[in-house]
């Protein structure tokens, strides 16, 4: 028999020469005939990989699982060994970390070993990468959720503080309330309570301090309305949810995530545009509200003894009218910031000289009088009046005789004829120069002044 | 005969399926004697040569080759005794894939194992010579006409100078001249080599030249053993006919 | 019932016959030359018939794939489906069916044709075990050359591929190699290549079996070389059924 060895040659060289050929060239060739270097990681939950999953360097194939150690116990962790191409070895640092990621929606899972950054030493052969866990989207929003009830709580709390300063200022202006109603329905006109000096200046300090709170309280109260804005107009819940979303994107770090909520706390509760920084205004509320009612305290507690005096001194800034000089009645800031009522008699109208010659209200006067205590009828009976006397006799004395008497008729007018309460109407002749807030400068006559009430 | 006989049949029967091939055939052939088979076609002659080569088993009865019972040695045995054997079958058999050389050289290498590959090729030439190929060495059988492929199967046979040639009808569908050559070899071969010589032939003329005893085979029976004269007194109708029938 | 009988026996047959040939391909004397004589034969012979199969089959594949991937503006996946398709199944399919149509013909006619002109009886007159010598060196040339050839046919319909592919988008070789490569992977080629084997072993076994059994003239050629293709052909693909759940068991990254 003839054997054509030549053509066996042929034949079996070329076909195992083309099985080389395959082999090279299939995809996972390089694996095999290229240096390798094993890695570790360790994982609690393996995620679906196994033995032969494949392991990517930043994106780049790389070689595989070779092994799966299981662990001994349920806390235990599965060790994986990671059979990596040498040629990527460099971009393998100590600091990198291992995923486990997968291929599209449907593919394949495999290992990504996220490249260390390059400060970081080239970790060693055989080193054991940190393994990140697989983030579950469900322990995500779990755990975002916890975040975000701690910012609910947080934010609630911040309301509550907001919402106890508003009530403390309520409570205050109530109490100021009261102490006006106290003193209208107190003992006789406040001017004659008013002798003893001493009692005088406790009062006057009493109500500087009340003063000084009050101003405290409104500038709280506005503080606590910023806050309240600032938490709306910086919308936190949404920067919340931003950062939620953020966190999913991210789906690698948790601890990244809560610090990022942080931030985003701080941020919003930091500086604002204008440099307002809400969490020092939400301090500082605080602080002016504590101060605040505790100054209220002490104040309250110190008028409870006479409580005649509360509120409507402070707010006037006076004790009687007594005690003041037209001058002072002129120029003082209670009078002129009140918006008042006035009703201006004209002394050739209003006044007229009866059969003894002395000077009575006309019936036109009388008129004038009815129509502007028409105007508020009912409220009339704790309405307290001011009754402004003017006359411009040639003689300083007639003046302030005339003023003062004219001042007087009008008073008893009302006292009778409407029945009004004496400790309610002030008698305060002027001579012939009227309070600058009044809108005119001199008059002859008489002005009733109904004073706005105290809220 | 203080010699054992060549070949000694006791009592051989061989069946295949249903069918009764060979029924009770005894025999003997001394060394160096001729016999030629002679029977119709299917009567078992082809069978009878293949049990004396050890290529099929008789069901029973013993089949001896110089006393051993070929049957029962085992394949060692069986390659000693072979290697005394030449075997010219039917169609020639040459192995078709190979040369007519390579054919000759194949029992050379397998019953032999001691001759260089010179002394081969020198065997090999000689043989082919005396068969009359000796042009015809490096030809394939499917080159060869019917009388080239006998007289190779011939050679083939005859390469290993056996001491007993089994022939299976080699002068048949040949011409008076080629059939006349080949009884001449083997007559010569028989002369000159004392071998003994088992023919299966159709051509009584040709046998009772070759033949010392003749062997009638009918039906699987034994039905004549003898001289040609002596089966041509026999009183089976058979015989008589096949011995004589031809003889015209 | 007997009909039955008849199969199971023949199974039972066919199965100890292959049995016997892988055992004898282990016991010395090796018939080396007739070894080597049917890698020449089953393999070298073969090898013009797989190549052109092959390279056709490569350049049909690639115009259908191309037809049907065009629809969904996936060309670039042509050369990753045709190496695919080839490595997984195909390559080893066709290879196995045109072997055994070529070579399993050849075995039982060519057996059956030595066993009538006696040329078997021949050979164990020289005490030869003709069926170490013929059917043993068969099956295990099929076995061994199985592979080789589905090498041809892998890279032949690959070359074809690149042709037809080149033809009509002048696709240039690296870029096809290397999608063709990119995503097979050892285990959708080694396997499916080596698994090749197997179907030599069908092949040879049962294309010997008739062979070396058969005993009668020329209508028993004739017959065993029939049945040798039919028997061996089905076996391949029922086989192979099995053989791809096997290599799934084993490397099970690669059902695809
Ligand atoms: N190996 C075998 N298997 C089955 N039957 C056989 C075998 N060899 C021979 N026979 C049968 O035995 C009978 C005798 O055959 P054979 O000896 O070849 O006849 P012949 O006398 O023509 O040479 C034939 O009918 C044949 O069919
Ligand atoms: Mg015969």
């Amino acid at each position: 028999m003839k054997i054509n060895y030549a053509a066996i040659g042929v034949f079996v060289l070329s076909a195992v020469v083309l099985f080389s050929v395959g082999l090279f060239l299939i995809g996972n060739s390089h694996e095999a005939f290229s240096r390798h270097v094993d890695f570790f990681t360790e994982l609690t939950n393996t995620n679906g990989i196994s033995p032969g999953s494949k392991v990517k360097v930043s994106g780049f194939s790389a070689g595989q699982v070779s092994a799966i150690q299981i662990p001994d116990r349920p806390s235990g962790k599965f060790r994986l060994k990671l059979h990596v191409d040498d040629k990527l070895h460099k971009l393998v640092r100590e600091d990198s970390f291992v995923t486990v990621e997968s291929d599209g929606l449907v593919g394949d899972k495999f290992l990504l070993i996220h490249d260390g950054t390059d400060q970081a030493q080239q970790a060693p052969r055989g080193a054991t990468l940190r393994g990140q866990e697989p983030i579950e989207l469900s322990a995500v929003i779990a755990k975002m959720t916890g975040v975000m009830d701690q910012a609910n709580v947080t934010i609630g709390d911040i309301r509550t503080k907001a919402d106890g300063t508003l009530d403390a200022i309520s409570a205050t202006v109530n109490n100021a309330n009261g102490i006006v109603d106290g003193i209208r329905s107190g003992k006789g006109t406040v001017g004659m309570l008013l002798t003893d000096q001493q009692t005088s200046n406790s009062v006057k300090a009493a109500v500087g301090n009340a003063q000084q709170a009050t101003a405290n309280l409104d500038q709280v109260f506005v503080q606590a309305k910023q806050v309240m804005t600032d938490f709306q107009s910086r919308d936190l819940s949404q920067k919340a949810e931003d950062t939620l979303n953020n966190a999913k994107d991210a789906s690698r770090n948790l601890d990244q995530t809560s610090r990022q909520l942080n931030v985003a706390l701080n941020e919003a509760l930091g500086p604002d545009r204008a440099g307002d920084n809400a969490a020092e205004n939400i301090r500082e509320s605080l602080a002016n509200v504590n101060l605040a009612t505790a100054n209220m305290a002490e104040d309250t507690e110190a008028l409870k003894h006479e409580f005649f005096f509360r509120g409507f001194f402070k707010k006037r800034g006076f004790y009687s009218l007594q005690e003041l000089t037209p001058d002072q009645y002129r120029s003082n800031s209670y009078f002129e910031s009140q918006r008042s009522q006035r009703a201006w008699l004209n002394a050739t109208d209003a006044f007229a000289t009866d059969a003894k010659g002395n000077e009575v209200l006309s019936p036109a006067g009388e008129q004038q009088i009815d129509q502007l205590i028409g105007t508020i009828k009912n409220s009339v009976i704790d309405q307290p009046i001011i009754v402004e006397g003017y006359s411009n006799q040639a003689l300083a004395a007639d003046e302030m005789v005339a003023s003062r008497s004219r001042s007087i008729l009008v008073a008893h007018y009302l006292e009778e004829h409407f029945h009004l309460s004496a400790r309610n109407i002030g008698l305060m002749p002027l001579n012939a120069t009227a309070p600058a807030s009044s809108g005119k400068s001199s008059w002859d006559g008489a002005c009733v002044v109904l004073l706005a009430k105290v809220k | 005969m203080s010699d054992p006989p060549a070949i000694e049949f006791q009592h051989v029967s061989k069946t295949f399926g249903n069918r009764k091939v060979l029924v009770d055939v005894s025999f003997k052939l001394g060394k160096g004697e001729a016999l030629c088979i002679l029977g119709r076609s299917g009567t078992g002659k082809t069978v009878t040569l293949k049990l004396m080569d050890g290529l099929l088993k008789p069901d029973s009865g013993k089949v001896c080759i110089e006393s051993e019972d070929i049957a029962q040695v085992g394949e060692k045995d069986l390659s000693r005794v072979r290697r005394h054997i030449g075997f010219l079958f039917q169609s020639g058999a040459l192995f078709d894939s190979f040369t007519v050389g390579e054919n000759l050289a194949l029992p050379l290498h397998r019953l032999d194992k001691t001759k260089s590959s010179a002394e081969i090729q020198q065997a090999i030439e000689e043989t082919l010579k005396r068969v009359g190929l000796d042009h015809d060495k490096d030809k394939m059988p499917a080159e060869l006409s019917g009388g080239m492929s006998k007289r190779a199967g011939l050679a083939r046979a005859l390469v290993l100078n056996p001491t007993l040639l089994l022939a299976d009808e080699p002068t048949s569908g040949l011409d008076q001249i080629t059939a006349s050559e080949i009884d001449n070899l083997l007559i010569k071969v028989k002369k000159d080599l004392h071998t003994t010589l088992v023919i299966v032939t159709h051509d009584v003329r040709s046998a009772r030249r070759v033949a010392d005893h003749i062997a009638i085979l009918d039906q699987g029976r034994l039905v004549g053993f003898g001289t040609a004269s002596e089966l041509e007194k026999s009183d089976n109708e058979v015989v008589r006919q096949l011995v004589s029938e031809s003889c015209i | 019932m007997s009909m039955l009988r008849d199969f199971f026996t023949f199974i039972g047959k066919v199965s100890c016959f292959g049995v016997k040939a892988l055992v004898g391909a282990f016991q010395p004397p090796l018939e080396w030359e007739f070894f080597l004589g049917q890698i020449e034969e089953i393999g070298w012979r073969s090898l013009p018939l797989i190549l052109a199969a092959g390279f056709a089959l490569g350049v049909v594949m690639s115009m259908h794939t191309r037809g049907t991937l065009v629809q969904f503006g996936a060309e670039a996946m042509i050369p990753t489906l045709q190496s695919a398709a080839f490595f997984n199944e195909l390559g080893p399919l066709v290879t196995a069916l045109l072997v055994a149509g070529r070579v399993g013909a050849a075995i039982g006619a060519g057996l059956t044709n030595m066993r009538v002109t006696e040329q078997i009886d021949a050979i164990e007159s020289l005490s030869v075990d003709s069926f170490k010598m013929l059917v043993v060196t068969r099956i295990v040339a099929c076995i061994f050359v199985l592979p080789l050839l589905t090498v041809f046919m892998d890279f032949a319909s690959l070359a074809g591929g690149f042709f037809s592919e080149h033809a009509t988008s002048h696709i240039s070789l690296q870029l096809y190699m290397t999608s063709a490569f990119k995503t097979v992977e050892w285990a959708n080629f080694i396997p499916p290549t080596l698994k090749t084997s197997v179907f030599g072993l069908i092949i040879g076994t049962v294309s010997g079996y008739f062979g070396y059994t058969t005993n009668e003239g020329s209508q028993g050629v004739q017959r065993a070389a029939t049945n040798s293709v039919v028997l061996s052909s089905l076996l391949i693909i029922v086989v192979d059924v099995i053989l791809v759940k096997v290599i799934f068991f084993f490397f099970p990254g690669q059902a695809i």
